[in-house]
């Protein structure tokens, strides 16, 4: 055999293995699913599912009630697993308050900024019961 | 050619050949049996073996249903969730979620989802409450006053959940078939909701925060939109004022080695999330006044440090009395806040008190952001020129918009056992939840007008047609009919809500602000409006008076 031919087989086999080499190495993989979809996507059908969310527990440094009425103390979150929970006993008053009897007498207050003289009377007038559960609401 | 060469090439070829139909083989029989294919490896799960042999996808099964009456058999609630395509139960037992507006189980009705802290345990229900008003008050103006419907006669329902597990919520909102959803207000949960809905590709639009947790996954595209403009967006228009600012303190003031800077930035106490605390960070490395950055006039020793961070929140007077004496003894000539409530209700009238015997005091350049503070209201502005002329600010440019709002909001929720009486002022997180409804409404009705079978991607498609700013077609929340009348006729529109013009970055996926100055008035009222930032510059300045 000449060099020449000799090189043509050989190159003959390297183009075969090539051959081999550039497709998928799964020989399962023999291409019908359409390019779009993944195999076994092809319902439309959607469920979201949802991860586990964050824990709801108190944080140990959760505000009572009674220590959200003044607005000379450090804010925080409300306590919402004590009974009755303190988070509840404020809306409660910030209703009654805020949303209903006292609108326009506590119309600073209820937007958080300092509270005006007009604001107290209307609340010991009209939602004293609601206050005074919130304030009586304090670590013990 | 030779022979042997003929045999090579022969050879080389079928060698080929072979070697191409051992492993990527067509065969021309795959299968006679689903069996045949599920055994063909983890690729082919969920194939089935066709009529021509070969292992194919199996076909999606017929829709369960296809209107919500079809499910009425199925038992009470349940309504065609679009996105499953079979019967889903809408009962919100367990989810902190209630259908607040229109009737989810009409045939063709467009849900739309609300996430806030509006359950009575949620800590500021109080304040957030009114953004489920103030969003169900759109759909009202929308479909009740405007006479409004969607195109093919279709009516929209708004359910609304607390955020307070923010991952079931936003899933049980997804599986019901909602188009999009307004919230969550909390930045510390939005990457939880947007992770969520991001399954269904169900779009959350964000109204009351300024950044955007979500867009570090890939996922959040087209789904984590933020409708207000995000937190670096203030740096510049603050520093043009900034700017202003210290031309007017060294021309009246003796400035001998720069001006002095103490930024205010609200540091609560507990451990929950701090929207303010990137303010900090940006302040420190964008700030820039006596030409140079905050944080290299903080490192200037020739002018005695001239910046300095404090922090603030709600605290006992001896605290804030503290804060203040502090900040006195840095001796800034402008404090630029950016604080929470007690920003007003606190520091700010105990520095006043502490300044009130000297005769060079600080100017406040406060940046309106989510929150008017109403602090200085209560200041003597009525009698006292010079402190007016110590408070300026800016903020993102509205017209009256908010205004109007607040009258039909006041109209519409009445105390209850004194109807003759208006209801509360809104704050502006409502009308933050008021004009992304009328967004959502408006870009749904587009996405409908175009195509019937439109779902939650079609709204983002869509979002372009309502807030063009080519069109000739500008549309307020007086303007409902309009707005509705130009989409029906497949018209674009530009919808400017009360803070916002909607003027969306598709990269950032926020809307971006304009923004303009602002001072306030003998009446105690905020005006501004006439100095909008451009190109760097509020143009010729001009002081409070």
């Amino acid at each position: 055999m000449t060099s020449t031919p000799k090189k043509l087989l050989a190159g003959a086999a390297t183009a075969a293995l090539l051959a081999a080499a550039c497709v998928d190495k799964n020989p399962t993989v023999t291409g019908h699913r359409p390019a779009d979809t993944d195999a076994g996507a092809t319902l439309q059908s959607i469920t979201v599912v949802a991860a586990p969310d964050d824990s709801d527990d108190d944080a140990a440094d959760c505000r009572r009630c009674g220590e959200t009425l003044s607005t000379d103390t450090a804010r925080g979150t409300l306590c919402r697993k004590n009974n009755p929970p303190s988070v509840k006993l404020l809306n409660d008053l910030v209703d009654c308050v805020c949303y209903s009897k006292c609108i326009d007498s506590c119309a600073s207050y209820c937007s958080g900024s300092r509270i005006e003289d007009s604001c107290a009377p209307c609340i010991l007038s009209s939602c004293v019961d609601l206050y005074a559960a919130c304030q009586g609401d304090v670590r013990q | 050619m030779s022979h042997l060469r003929k045999i090579a090439i022969a050879f080389a070829t079928v060698t080929t050949v072979l070697a191409c139909t051992a492993v990527v083989s067509d065969d021309a029989v795959q299968c006679k049996s689903d069996d045949d294919c599920t055994t063909r490896g983890p690729d082919f799960v969920d194939t089935v073996c066709g009529t021509n042999g070969l292992c194919g996808p199996k076909p999606a099964p017929p829709p369960e249903c296809t209107k919500n009456s079809e499910c009425g058999p199925k038992g009470p609630g349940m309504v065609c969730s679009p996105l499953q395509q079979k019967c889903v139960s809408t009962s919100t037992e367990g989810t902190l979620c209630s259908v607040v507006y229109g009737d989810p189980l009409a045939d063709g009705t467009v849900v739309f989802g609300l996430l806030s802290e509006i359950d009575r345990l949620d800590t500021l229900y109080f304040r957030q409450q009114q953004h489920l008003n103030a969003a169900k008050l759109a759909f009202t103006e929308y479909f009740d006053k405007s006479g409004a419907t969607l195109p093919g006669g279709r009516k929209a329902a708004l359910v609304a959940c607390s955020e307070r597990f923010p991952r079931k919520a936003a899933a049980y909102l997804a599986n019901i078939g909602a188009i999009a959803v307004i919230g969550p207000s909390d930045e510390a949960r939005q990457r939880a909701v947007v992770e969520t809905l991001a399954q269904g590709k169900v779009p959350s639009f964000s109204p009351w925060m300024n950044g955007n947790p979500s867009a570090v996954i890939p996922e959040s595209t087209n789904v984590g939109w933020i409708a207000s403009f995000l937190r670096p967006e203030v740096v510049a228009p603050l520093n043009a004022l900034v700017a202003e600012q210290e031309t007017r303190i060294r021309a009246t003031r003796t400035i001998t080695s720069g001006i002095r800077v103490a930024v205010i930035i609200n540091t609560p106490t507990t451990s929950t999330f701090n929207a303010f605390a990137e303010y900090g960070d940006l302040m420190d490395q964008r700030l820039v006044f006596n030409g140079k950055s905050a944080v290299e006039n903080q490192r200037d020793a020739a002018c005695g440090g001239c910046y300095q961070r404090f922090g603030t929140s709600q605290a006992p007077k001896d605290v804030v009395l503290k804060t203040a004496t502090d900040i006195k003894t840095f001796k800034p000539d402008i404090v630029i806040p950016f604080a929470d409530i007690d920003w007003g209700a606190q520091l700010l009238p105990k520095l006043e008190e502490l300044y009130a015997g000297e005769t060079v005091k600080p100017i406040y350049a406060q940046p309106f952001l989510q929150i008017e503070d109403q602090g200085y209201k209560f200041l003597p502005v009525n009698t006292d020129d010079d402190i007016r002329q110590r408070i300026t600010g800016i903020r993102p440019v509205r017209d009256n918009s908010y205004e109007v709002f607040q009258n039909k909001y006041r109209d519409a929720y009445r105390p209850k056992d004194a109807p003759d009486k208006l209801g509360p002022d809104p704050n502006p997180g409502a009308g933050r939840a008021f004009e992304t409804a009328l967004l959502l409404l408006f870009a749904t009705h587009a996405a409908l007008v175009d195509k019937p079978t439109a779902g939650p991607q079609d709204l983002v498609l869509a979002l372009k047609k309502v807030t063009d700013k080519a069109s000739p077609t500008k549309v307020t929340l007086n303007d409902i009919p309009n707005g509705v009348a130009r989409l029906n006729a497949k018209e674009s529109i530009d919808l400017a809500g009360l803070f916002t013009s909607f003027d969306f970055d598709t990269k950032t996926q926020s809307a971006k602000a304009g923004w303009a100055t602002w001072c306030v008035t003998k009446q105690a009222t905020y005006v501004g409006g006439d100095r909008v930032f451009k190109d760097g510059t509020f143009g010729t300045a001009a002081y409070c008076q």
